[in-house]
């Protein structure tokens, strides 16, 4: 009886889409190489089964050439892992099928799970799986897992595991790289090349390729990958994003939720004075947690909308070509466009962003990628810019955002080449990719990844969020001898805003209030928005008057001053913590941080003198 | 009464709230126990079903 089995497969195999389907998870899934960069492990719960389940980063083969298939090997070798399913990618089934081949020759119980057949069969490729089971002497189930069509197969696979006896070409197979591997003297190369012949023989034999295959892949990729046009297309591509996200849906929702806000706020205080709350109270729920959560929230259909595009991108397969069209970029800042994957992951949160730069080959690229990544703006730090560019340059909004990330990328470029003259010297890294096909878009998985993102925000902005915004309105509200005083000025954060402010004045936002603000977003960036809103009051005008308030403290440059600091200044604590731990080292941590900031200080001294010039 | 009630129940919940953050940082795991479902990592995670 099986109790532990592990999947492995190539990278964009479909491994996570069959995990997530066997143990109930919701793990992230994409249509590019590299998703997963850390071993995931969950519980089949299925038809009675108790089988722990290990997800494996995709590899290529378990020899060992990069840092996964290192570990990967390890794994698959030493855990009591007693069945290993292979998934293989049936629209490139000669590739896949050298790892089930290594794999086999482990000696480790298998089943070779064929992934994709929906997509091969509209191709036209015939694979004759009877066949091949019979020559190697394993079970296969083929399966589409995006469609969840031969998961039951699967998991009656996993209780009623079938023997098949191996043909006696394989078996003759198996003894020649037995004895090349104890000659001790055949170079990895020659076996790599006896079983791709083989492999050769066994797609002669078993499987008829269609005449369509990735027709429909090479034709759009003659456009959106195109020499010239590839960058502008991308980045049209994600202004009308911004554009649909932020000012169509910004413009009739922020309205609204400032209305409901607003609603709420007037609610909760004549709730509160009917059953006798005092004054404090009232502000300490009403501009202390409404202020502070709602303030958050108000941009949550934005934010949603966003998430929605950016999944439909992630599934479709076009982040994999982004990384593609922009190589030729990093190459001349000493990085490739397999950088662009971290940085991409890191725009929805840096954390996750700075782990996946393990999938980086070379050491120096990983540094500087983990570096270089928080300076594409989080999703966190996206009600900030919302908010200041609603408020200062309503109708261009999504301008603003998008040259947020433009600031960013820009930083990226001068930053790399600082690095790779000074820093980072030597050779440039060879870059390979795997361009997956074009798929249409699972609305299922789409759906799942903008709810989960969601409920992330939402839930955040209910725990620290809220705890951030009564610690807040505690130190605003009492003096530092714990009197409650009216004149924020004068408690224990005008004390400390008015000791930091000076720093910032040649940036333009000296005030006490923004000083906080700005290190606030040290625990969490959406609590630059939450603090801004517990610190104006803004539910005081009888309704939820957050653009307004914001208004009266900022010019349109030293707005756009505060955002390009926000986008560039070193991350979250959360962030920092990843950085740690994935650089292994407290000097190389502190050097990102003083850089970030050093650099967002000089970036936002710039656009404060220069913006003054023309708004 | 109503107002020690609202309070200290508000500023209860916000040390709990704090206290948990701090905790998972001084075991090590990562802080981000809300943000789960749309990370991958396992590695120091500070959420029981992805212990188990």
């Amino acid at each position: 009886m099986v109790k532990n089995a592990v999947l492995t497969g190539n990278p964009n195999c479909g491994k996570t889409t069959i995990f997530n389907a066997l143990t109930g998870s919701n793990q992230y899934v994409g249509n590019w190489p590299g998703v997963t960069v850390e071993k995931k492990t969950g519980k089949i719960k299925k038809k009675q089964i108790d089988i722990d389940i290990t997800d494996l980063p995709g590899i290529y083969s378990i020899s060992p050439y990069s840092m996964e298939e290192v570990i990967a090997e390890a794994y698959i070798r030493e855990s009591e892992t007693d069945l290993v399913i292979n998934v293989v990618d049936t629209t490139a089934i000669e590739r896949s099928l050298f790892l089930t081949l290594q794999l086999i020759e482990t000696g480790k119980p298998l089943i070779a799970v064929f992934n994709m057949m929906d997509v091969i069969e509209k191709e036209g490729t015939i694979i004759d799986v009877e066949g091949l089971q019979n020559e190697l002497g394993i079970q296969i189930i083929p399966l589409s897992a995006r469609k969840n069509k031969g998961m039951d197969e699967l998991l009656d696979a996993l209780v009623n595991e079938k023997g098949f006896e191996r043909s006696q070409s394989f078996q003759d197979y198996l003894q020649t790289i037995n004895d090349k591997k104890s000659s001790q003297l055949v170079e990895d190369d020659e076996m790599a090349q006896f079983r791709y012949g083989y492999i050769k023989q066994l797609v002669s034999r078993y499987v008829i390729l269609g005449e369509m295959r990735s027709d429909a892949s090479k034709r759009i990729d003659k456009v959106l990958t195109h020499q010239h046009f590839g960058i502008p297309l991308f980045l049209f591509v994600m202004w009308i994003i911004y554009y649909v996200a932020i000012n169509l849906v910004g413009g009739v929702s922020e309205e609204l939720f400032e209305t409901v806000l607003g609603a709420i706020s007037s609610l909760t205080t004549s709730g509160l004075q009917q059953v006798g709350a005092n004054e404090t109270i009232i502000s300490l729920v009403v501009d202390g947690v409404i202020s502070g959560v709602g303030a958050v929230l108000l941009f949550l259909p934005q934010i949603m909308v966003l998430f929605f595009f950016i999944s439909i991108l992630e599934d479709s397969g076009y982040m994999a070509r982004v990384s593609f069209i922009l190589d030729k970029v990093f190459r001349k800042i000493g990085l490739t466009g397999k950088s662009f994957i971290p940085m991409f992951v890191g725009s929805g949160c840096s954390v996750p962003g700075i782990m996946a730069a393990r999938t980086l080959d070379s050491e120096k690229e990983r540094k500087m990628t983990i570096v270089l990544t928080p300076f594409i703006s989080c999703g966190a730090k996206m009600p900030i810019y919302i908010m200041f560019a609603a408020a200062f340059f309503p109708g261009n909004t999504h301008w603003i955002i998008f040259s947020m990330y433009g600031i960013g990328f820009f930083a990226i470029v001068v930053s790399g080449l600082l690095m790779k003259h000074f820093v980072f010297k030597g050779h440039r890294e060879v870059f390979l990719l795997e361009l997956p096909d074009y798929r249409t878009p699972v609305i299922k998985n789409v759906l799942r990844q903008v709810f989960n993102r969601s409920k992330a925000f939402i839930t955040k902005a209910g725990t620290i969020i809220f705890a951030g915004s009564v610690l807040i309105w505690f130190l605003q509200s009492f003096t530092p001898t714990f009197q409650l005083t009216e004149n924020p000025g004068e408690s224990m954060l005008g004390y400390l805003g008015a000791f930091i402010s000076p720093i910032f004045r040649p940036l333009g936002f000296s005030d006490w209030k923004t000083s906080v603000a700005f290190l606030t977003g040290f625990v969490a960036k959406e609590m630059v928005v939450a603090t801004l809103a517990v610190l104006n009051d803004i539910s005081e005008s009888g309704g939820f008057a957050l653009l307004t308030s914001i208004r009266e403290g900022f010019t349109a440059s030293s707005a756009l001053s505060f955002m390009t600091f926000i986008a560039l200044a070193s991350p979250c604590i959360g962030a920092l913590g990843a950085a740690k731990r994935e650089l292994n080292s407290w000097k190389w941590t502190g050097i990102a941080i003083l850089y970030q900031t050093g650099f967002a200080y000089i970036a936002a001294f710039l656009v404060y003198n220069m913006s003054k010039l023309f708004i | 009464m109503i107002n020690y009630l609202v309070g200290i129940g508000i500023g209860l919940l916000a040390v709990w709230v704090f206290y948990g953050q701090i905790k998972r940082m001084k075991e090590g795991k990562c802080t981000r126990s809300n943000h789960c479902d749309s990370c991958n990592l396992k590695e120091n995670c500070g959420r029981k079903d992805k212990e188990e």
